[in-house]
């Protein structure tokens, strides 16, 4: 298996090498898919921006810099052109658009099933993920779901550095107060347990 | 090592990508730290809390299916046929090739695949880089170029895979090879420039001799002064040589173009400079050629150098230029 450092690959893509853009779309297609239809609720557009994405790498290749970071760079241009295409969707459709909410749902294999009190935490968890706000939600799923850093973060969303911190700041205060109680519900639980247990 | 977990918060623990990279990848040492942490119950609240919060911090994912994969996928690289050419034979403008004795070297359409720790240097518009390689050679790149070789293997094999452009200033010793997607370089101890972008391959000797291999099994061999140019998209192979104005190039800011298609010079303005460059109406104005110069110092006077001579306009916004015709 070759391994192959993303400013080679990219150097590659840009020197004309048709094999290394599609090396580079076949290890970001899902990704690329699972954010742009959480960001637009619709598969059908996000495929299609996906597609011209690479389209317009390739033809545009000659005058693009170089990065370091692919997926940040892929990550910051599909969000733009999937915006781009919902403003000009609502522009031509009467209909009232729902808002375009950023959906995360919990995915229950996560769980270390040895913890009794895991089914609990999850459903606080996820009840927590849903008082935050669009914006939030986006952060998280960039930086825990993505592994992606605060800066890189801040680019593709188009805000401050700052202001990404300040959102993690928030959310995590927020997500701390909603779980706290289930926490030291399960602490307590686990105690009386070990007390009646002796 | 990492006192600062002593006095994080569960903020703090959550915000740094270091420690969740590491309790992501299971390398965290998370029961030593649970010892370390024994006697400062806070900290080691927020520890838990922040493990337990990346641990479980996971999401579904929308799955795009293999056959939508593959399908969007045709559509990409249909896209991409258009503008290459097909292997045609490559006929000689100039006089002849300078021949070279015996052995034909058979070129490899690599793919650089290599193992082992591999050096790479990069740079990014707007930047030059200079290098010194394990056996004193120097190199310099230009901007959005990037380089790559084996510091183990160097001493014996002195190989250099590269993309972009670079000048390159060989002690002398062993053989030393340079590696491009469009053709390879061979010298002895020399002073040359090796430039390939998209479709166009060029070596430059300063100094010295060097030899030049395309894909196609033609050898080339260059002495002071000498150069090739070698074309994909018309099928282009050129020699010519070097006046003592091309002396000055890119490594001391200077970029020259005789008759260059204009869309080139744009294209290294945007390298130099780490500015994108619009054109109002493109076609009109990619088919111009271009001579002259200009230097990487200063945007503004760049801008003139290119644009008075061809009597065109620009506006700068920031890092975007636009270009049009009065």
């Amino acid at each position: 298996m070759k391994e192959r450092s993303d400013a080679q690959l990219w150097t590659e893509m840009l020197s004309g090498e048709v094999a290394a853009l599609e090396q580079i779309y076949r290890l970001y297609v899902d990704l690329l898919f699972d954010y742009g239809n959480k960001i637009s609720r619709d598969a059908d557009l996000t495929e299609d921006c996906i597609q011209n994405l690479f389209i317009d790498l390739w033809d545009k290749r000659g005058r693009l810099g170089m990065t370091d970071n692919i997926k940040a760079y892929l990550f910051l241009s599909l969000r733009r052109r999937i915006y781009r295409q919902l403003d000009k969707n609502k522009r031509s459709t009467e209909l009232h658009n729902e808002e375009n909410d950023f959906v995360l749902t919990l995915t229950p294999e996560s769980q270390l099933i040895q913890e009794e009190d895991s089914l609990a935490t999850l459903n606080s968890l996820q009840q927590a993920l849903e008082q935050l706000n669009e914006q939030q939600r986006e952060i998280i799923y960039l930086k825990y779901q993505r592994n992606l850093k605060s800066q890189e973060i801040a680019e593709i969303l188009g805000i401050k550095d700052q202001s990404v911190r300040n959102a993690l700041h928030r959310s995590i205060t927020k997500l701390k107060k909603l779980m706290i109680p289930v926490f030291l519900l399960s602490t307590i639980g686990r105690w009386l347990y070990l007390l009646i247990e002796q | 090592m990492d006192d600062k977990y002593l006095h994080y918060s569960l903020t703090d623990f959550l915000e740094d990508d270091d420690f969740i990279a590491k309790v992501k990848s299971g390398s965290f040492p998370q029961d030593r730290w649970q010892k370390s942490l024994a006697d400062r119950p806070e900290t080691l609240d927020a520890f838990k809390m922040a493990l337990k919060l990346i641990q479980q911090l996971r999401f579904n994912e929308e799955k795009i299916s293999s056959e939508k994969v593959e399908a969007l996928w045709a559509k990409i690289s249909n896209n991409t046929q258009g503008k290459k050419q097909h292997k045609k034979v490559i006929w000689l403008r100039t006089a002849a090739l300078s021949g070279v004795a015996a052995v034909v070297l058979v070129l490899i359409m690599w793919m650089g695949s290599f193992l082992g720790k591999h050096k790479q240097i990069s740079t990014y518009a707007g930047e030059h880089i200079s290098y010194t390689l394990p056996d004193e050679s120097s190199i310099q790149l230009n901007s959005v170029s990037y380089i790559h070789f084996n510091p183990k293997e160097f001493d014996e094999d002195r190989l250099i895979e590269m993309e972009g452009e670079v000048r390159f200033k060989v002690k002398k010793g062993g053989s030393f090879r340079v590696k491009t997607k469009m053709g390879e370089v061979q010298v002895l101890g020399t002073v040359f420039n090796v430039y390939h972008r998209n479709s166009l391959f060029e070596v430059k000797c300063f100094e010295g001799k060097v030899q030049v291999i395309t894909n196609n099994r033609d050898t080339v061999l260059l002495r002071a002064k000498d150069a090739v140019r070698i074309d994909q998209s018309d099928e282009m192979v050129q020699q010519f040589v070097l006046e003592d104005k091309d002396l000055k190039d890119w490594s001391s800011g200077l970029f020259r173009y005789e008759d260059s298609p204009l869309n080139l010079v744009f294209e290294e303005l945007e390298r130099q400079f780490n500015i994108g460059i619009d054109m109002e109406n493109d076609n009109l104005i990619r088919k111009r050629s271009y001579t002259g110069a200009f230097s990487n110092d200063n945007l503004e006077e760049a801008l003139h150098s290119v644009c008075w001579p061809l009597r065109l306009q620009y506006e700068i916004n920031g890092q975007q230029v636009l270009i049009k015709e009065p």
